[in-house]
């Protein structure tokens, strides 16, 4: 079955937003030590922000702008009240894991009695479409695919070379070699939950007016994320958005093959594949230790 | 030089100070529930036909949560794909009560196994994953497996319409109608969580907490690490089709949205209301669950929300679950009284 660069254009935009949710998920586990599995709850949280907001007459943009910083908010909170109370108390990982998933399911909870339990779709950033090699492609797509493509770049470059990102990666590591040198952890590791909330939110701010938002879908959205994540690994900060593309792409050319209800056969399939042949990802890491 | 030698006090040393922590607390607590079920089965759930399905809600979430504790809270894995062992017992019931000749009673074995059989080919592809890679792929196996019940498998589990027309089990000579079917629930409950704190102080039972607790201080006390995870996983799972055989034979009817994945998660917070030190602790959890569930319409409404958000609060500030809490105060009422007593 041939594919059409329009279904490569779609499963583009949807990879971006995979890979945005996984660099979220990077971002915790590379300063925190923690595999937050709420992303998707800020995801859909912001998604069903946007969509209200715009349904109730605001402009998209200030919508927008709101949506993505409700993300951050939530991350940050998440840092504070959650991962870094339970942490400092040395609990088995079991109940970061236990205490992640309730809050997932606080956050969409939350959502379905803040913004109502139909599922939304908010108004496009912008109107319009272009006419490309024959097939029209809308603006919210390409600004989606843009946007999110430079935000990956951007904190790539920020972990990669900025003050905080170095510190981060440094904390990362090794936490009290991190205290030793006088690096201000707390601030640091807020300052990374804060963006990894924040790429989240983004993501769902691009993805409101793509499709219906309902509260269910922040833990399909976490699922993505961490399988993105899973399968571009943690060596690099560029490797879950070739994980999220990658992972989009597979998708598409498995349901255009078997038909779209063999995604959940799909996805649990290549987590597997992952697992067994290569667990680090495509990109793993390696910390000098010596 | 005069030696003088004081005597040896006998009476102290015959209870070294140890064997007070390993007193046997499984008891009191079986003893309690035991009351407390048949009180509730003879002064409650016999009175109103309803009641007995709000018994039945009780049993199933009861099973389903224990089987969740089982790996988790003995062994520290997660394991999400409840729903699938859930539907193991229950589709074991109808498949074989209208498809087959075999005697309905084999479906609580065949269910059983064959969630266990789920959980430990599950167990033995992730068997280097721990934390959150074990829920990713136990959760993503729970929702292949609901869209396999729910649409791929639909020539055998009927589908989204599920399989009605289940027969009432019929065992030596006695028909198990709504009213046995609840006993027998909650008997099964009631066996399984005594059970449980029982394996739970036992050798095998402190060599899974052994394990949670550090791996490799596990293995080099000679523990079977690798055998012992894929047990307590397999009779989780098995405890779990338990829950799914009874509302099957209950109802008389199955529907593939009782198994979606989502049922996991409000199952997974009620050990951690009742208290993880025990497993009556998820009992609690269920009885809680159904309690609220009766003051209003609760799981529709606000009840994840209250659920998840007491989970969260109590996996941060109260570890112990409402067994914890009641302990604490307790243990608190107690010093206070000794130090009256010293005054």
């Amino acid at each position: 079955m041939a594919i059409e660069w329009i279904d490569a254009v779609t499963a583009l935009r949807v990879g971006i937003v995979y890979a945005l949710l996984a660099l979220a998920y990077f971002l915790f586990a590379r300063t925190t030590d923690t595999i937050n599995f709420a992303v998707g709850g800020y995801a859909m949280a912001a998604a069903m922000l946007y969509a209200t907001l715009t349904g109730g007459g605001t402009s998209p943009l200030v919508a927008f702008v709101v949506a993505v910083g409700l993300g951050a908010v939530l991350g940050g909170m998440t840092e504070t009240f959650v991962i870094r109370p339970i942490a400092s108390k040395g609990r088995d990982e079991f109940v970061v894991v236990l205490a992640i998933t309730a809050l997932l399911f606080v956050i969409q909870q939350l959502a379905g009695f803040v913004f109502g339990r139909r599922a939304i779709i908010g108004e496009p950033l912008t109107a319009g479409r272009v006419e490309l090699a024959g097939y029209e492609v809308s603006f919210q797509n390409l600004l989606t695919i843009a946007v999110g493509f430079v935000a990956a770049v951007v904190v790539g470059l920020w972990i990669g070379r900025g003050r905080s990102g170095r510190m981060m990666r440094a904390i990362g590591d090794n936490e009290q070699a991190g205290l030793t040198l006088g690096i201000p952890v707390r601030r640091v590791r807020l300052i990374a939950a804060s963006v990894g909330g924040l790429l989240a939110g983004l993501a769902g701010a691009l993805t409101a007016p793509q499709a219906g938002n309902s509260f269910h879908s922040g833990v399909s959205l976490s699922i993505v994320g961490f399988i993105a994540l899973v399968i571009g690994g943690m060596g690099s900060a560029y490797a879950p958005l070739i994980g999220g593309v990658l992972l989009s792409f597979l998708e598409l050319g498995t349901s255009l093959i078997f038909g779209s209800t063999s995604r959940d056969y799909f996805l649990l399939a290549a987590v597997l594949l992952v697992f067994i042949a290569r667990p680090e990802g495509l990109f793993s890491l390696k910390v000098r230790t010596t | 030089m005069t030696i003088t030698v004081t005597p040896a006090r006998t009476d102290r040393m015959e209870v070294p100070p140890r064997s007070r922590g390993r007193r046997d607390t499984t008891l009191l607590p079986a003893v309690f529930f035991l009351v407390a079920f048949v009180a509730l089965y003879f002064g409650w759930a016999l009175a109103e036909s309803y009641h007995l399905d709000i018994a039945m809600t009780f049993t199933m979430f009861s099973l389903l949560a224990l089987g969740m504790y089982t790996p988790l809270f003995l062994g520290g894995q997660i394991d999400l794909a409840y729903n699938a062992y859930l539907a193991a017992g229950a589709y074991a019931v109808a498949i074989i009560a209208n498809r087959t000749d075999i005697p309905l009673v084999l479906a609580i074995p065949i269910g059983a196994a064959v969630a266990a059989t789920m959980a430990l080919v599950l167990g033995l592809v992730t068997s280097h994953l721990t934390g959150f890679h074990l829920a990713l792929v136990t959760l993503l196996a729970g929702t292949a497996a609901y869209r396999w019940i729910s649409s791929t498998g639909a020539g055998l589990t009927g589908g989204a319409s599920g399989i009605g027309g289940i027969p009432r089990l019929d065992l030596l000579g006695i028909e198990f109608g709504r009213e046995q079917l609840v006993a027998a629930g909650l008997i099964a409950v009631w066996l399984v969580a005594f059970a449980l704190s029982r394996f739970r102080r036992s050798l095998p039972g402190l060599a899974v907490r052994l394990n949670r607790a550090s791996t490799p201080a596990a293995e080099v006390s000679g523990i079977p690490t690798t055998s012992i995870r894929l047990v307590s996983l397999a009779m989780g799972a098995a405890i779990g089709s338990l829950g799914g055989v009874f509302v099957a034979l209950m109802n008389q009817f199955i529907l593939a949205d009782s198994y979606a994945p989502e049922i996991v998660f409000l199952a997974l917070f009620l050990p951690l209301l009742g208290g993880i030190s025990t497993p009556w602790g998820a009992v609690i959890g269920a009885g809680l669950l159904c309690f609220l569930n009766e003051a209003s319409a609760f799981i529709e409404g606000p009840g994840p929300l209250v659920f998840g958000g007491a989970s969260l609060a109590i996996l941060i500030l109260l570890p112990g679950g409402l067994i914890g809490v009641v302990a604490l105060g307790w243990s608190a009422a107690r010093s206070r009284m000794r130090k009256e007593d010293k005054l």
